[in-house]
């Protein structure tokens, strides 16, 4: 399968994307690809807010796209803080969307953020 | 869980000049180590397709495909232990710290260091910069070239010099929709299309590469703007970008009022230039200087790429953009000058196998320096915010917080950081630094050009504190604070 579709472009055969596989996003059951980063399998989904940040709820998602900027935070498998850029997807995964320093649904901006 | 080992030559990155380095250090029998902090090799440039991928047709890749995939065969033959998804996150002395994620942590007693980290897009502060849909072209190149995912449908670019110019041609290719490319140098006079012309004699297929583009994009009817700068982004209801506000620039990027005019997108590529990434090389104490074209900071180098630092080599963008070609060439250059610095090499002997090289890199410098002097980035760039626009991403310290807080008199970012959180955050001040720079020099009347950065210090990237605590006590301290 070369292409999804969407976001996803026509890789007109050059490439093969990696084996279908599910990933839950924000609780939902959701197609990808082996070897796409968390970042790609959002974008993909439309999904370009990925968090809300600390101090004023704004939204951010993918920015730099290369692991400096650490804008693209979500929560992976219960780990907060992860770079969507920088991670690969896993079958079965748990990404949820973060608002501050944890997921969304689980809010606390009491908390002092990593340094 | 740690360890503790040695080697001739520690190289940090594994982009052009990391690999070209390995594979010149592994000819001539240095006993080598490779660290990068991604999944596999190629840096940013030669970013490979991630491990799941098959690539079926590799003759239909392009050029950067075939290119980077004979670097990275070549560093992988050439017996250089490789060591992926690992941060050098450290260094003193010839120490460096490593931290591999889930994995473990140890250092390597290095006999030389090469720095080799590459640089990152700059970042351009504006109103609006925030907004989800708001990406680096670099990242965005990234995503579309490696992950074969696009940003979004309808996509503007901005910025200036060739990589902006390829990658809206190449997007375009592609299949996604680009509703225009806004170039901030003016449209190529004759004197700067004749000087990049005769200082391509030798780099015919960069030229040639170029036009193309330009061509390709006149032909698909993109509209192609020159002399123009973003100066605002807008968000829609969704609070993702909407519509991209630009203006014609004068000279030095300088936004002329009622010049302005808008596209609908839902997404901005930020393509002006690149930083090169010198926090290892500020931390291990080199001298740098400052050179806007060339990035900004960059390490002052001496003719065979030794740092002012002993034993300290640096190469390819980190020590001043200079793009792959050049990046090569100087990895293999720093490569030959560690082989004989520890005598693996006889001075005679480095002599002979540098020579080909340098030719080769003053011929490629010829052609960067023309296309700088085309694409110069102008001091402008530095003033696109307005007073509620977030500086520091990480810590949402806006440019209005940050002028309340430069201290009367004072002319160093770091009493601003100390008071208002700015550059304290994960990135590190890698997104802030110098647009905080830009705004104390202003307010002290002096150039940015003059002003101290952030100060250096471990970790360079997030690691976790315990980690820290363990491996180097007298540190510990520091990273909590830092």
């Amino acid at each position: 399968m070369s292409n999804a579709g969407g976001r996803r472009l026509s890789t007109h055969g050059d490439v093969e994307r990696g084996e279908p596989i599910e990933v839950h996003i924000d609780g939902r059951m959701t197609q990808a690809f082996a070897g796409e980063s968390v970042a790609a399998a959002l974008m993909a989904a439309g999904i370009r807010a990925f968090r809300t940040t600390a101090r004023t709820g704004s939204p951010r998602g993918l920015y730099c796209g290369m692991g400096v900027c650490y804008d693209c935070l979500v929560v992976v498998d219960d780990r907060p803080n992860t770079r969507a850029c920088m991670t690969y997807l896993k079958p079965g995964m748990r990404i949820q969307s973060q608002a501050a320093w944890g997921p969304r649904e689980n809010v606390d901006t009491t908390a002092d953020g990593p340094r | 869980m740690s360890f503790e080992r040695s080697a001739d030559l520690v190289i940090v990155g594994g982009g052009p000049a990391g690999l070209a380095a390995a594979a010149e250090a592994g000819a001539v029998g240095l006993e080598t180590v490779l660290i990068d902090e991604r999944a596999s090799l190629g840096g940013q440039i030669y970013k490979q397709f991630p491990a799941g991928f098959r690539v079926k047709r590799p003759d239909r890749l392009g050029r950067h495909y075939s290119d980077g995939r004979k670097l990275i065969d070549a560093a992988e033959a050439s017996g250089t232990e490789i060591m992926l998804e690992s941060v050098a996150w450290g260094i003193w002395d010839r120490t460096v710290a490593v931290y591999r994620e889930g994995r473990d942590a140890g250092t390597i007693e290095a006999g030389q260091i090469l720095l080799a980290p590459g640089a990152y897009d700059r970042p351009v502060v504006f109103p609006g910069w925030t907004l989800p849909g708001v990406i680096s072209a670099g990242g965005a190149q990234a995503l579309v070239k490696t992950q074969k995912v696009i940003p979004g449908e309808r996509i503007l670019m901005v910025g200036s010099g060739p990589l902006v110019l390829a990658f809206s041609a190449q997007l375009h290719q592609l299949g996604a929709n680009v509703v225009g490319v806004v170039e901030a140098a003016p449209f190529p006079r004759f004197s700067s299309a004749a000087r990049i012309g005769a200082a391509a004699s030798g780099n015919v297929r960069q030229l040639t590469e170029g036009v193309g583009y330009l061509r390709y994009l006149r032909s698909a009817k993109v509209p192609y703007v020159y002399s123009h700068v973003i100066v605002r982004a807008e968000p829609g209801a969704n609070g993702e970008v909407a519509r991209a506000v630009v203006a014609r620039v004068g000279t030095e990027w300088r936004p002329i009022g009622g010049t302005e005019r808008s596209f609908d997108v839902d997404t901005i590529c930020v393509g002006y230039g690149f930083f090169p990434s010198v926090e290892l090389s500020r931390l291990c104490g080199c001298a740098h200087t400052y050179d806007e074209n060339l990035g900004g900071y960059v390490p002052v180098r001496d003719a065979d790429l030794r740092s002012s630092v002993p034993g300290i080599l640096v190469a390819g963008d980190g020590a001043g953009v200079a793009g792959s070609a050049v990046a090569v060439q100087e990895g293999r250059l720093a490569a030959i000058t560690a082989a004989r610095d520890s005598g693996a090499l006889s001075r005679e002997q480095a002599a002979t196998r540098a020579r080909p090289v340098r030719a080769k890199l003053r011929r490629l410098q010829r052609f960067r320096a023309a296309l700088n002097a085309t694409y110069a980035v102008g001091p402008g760039i530095y003033d696109l915010y307005e007073p509620s626009t977030v500086v520091c991403r990480c810590e949402e310290v806006t440019a209005a917080e940050v002028l309340e807080n430069i201290v009367a008199g004072s002319a160093d970012p770091n009493s601003v950081k100390n008071v208002t959180r700015v550059g304290m955050g994960q990135c590190q001040g890698r997104n802030c630094a110098r647009q905080v720079a830009s705004l104390v020099a202003g307010k002290a009347g002096r150039r940015i050009d003059d002003m101290p950065s952030f100060s250096a210090r471990p970790p360079v990237k997030p690691i976790p504190v315990a980690l820290v605590a363990e491996e180097r006590p007298e540190e510990a301290r520091k990273a909590e604070v830092g």
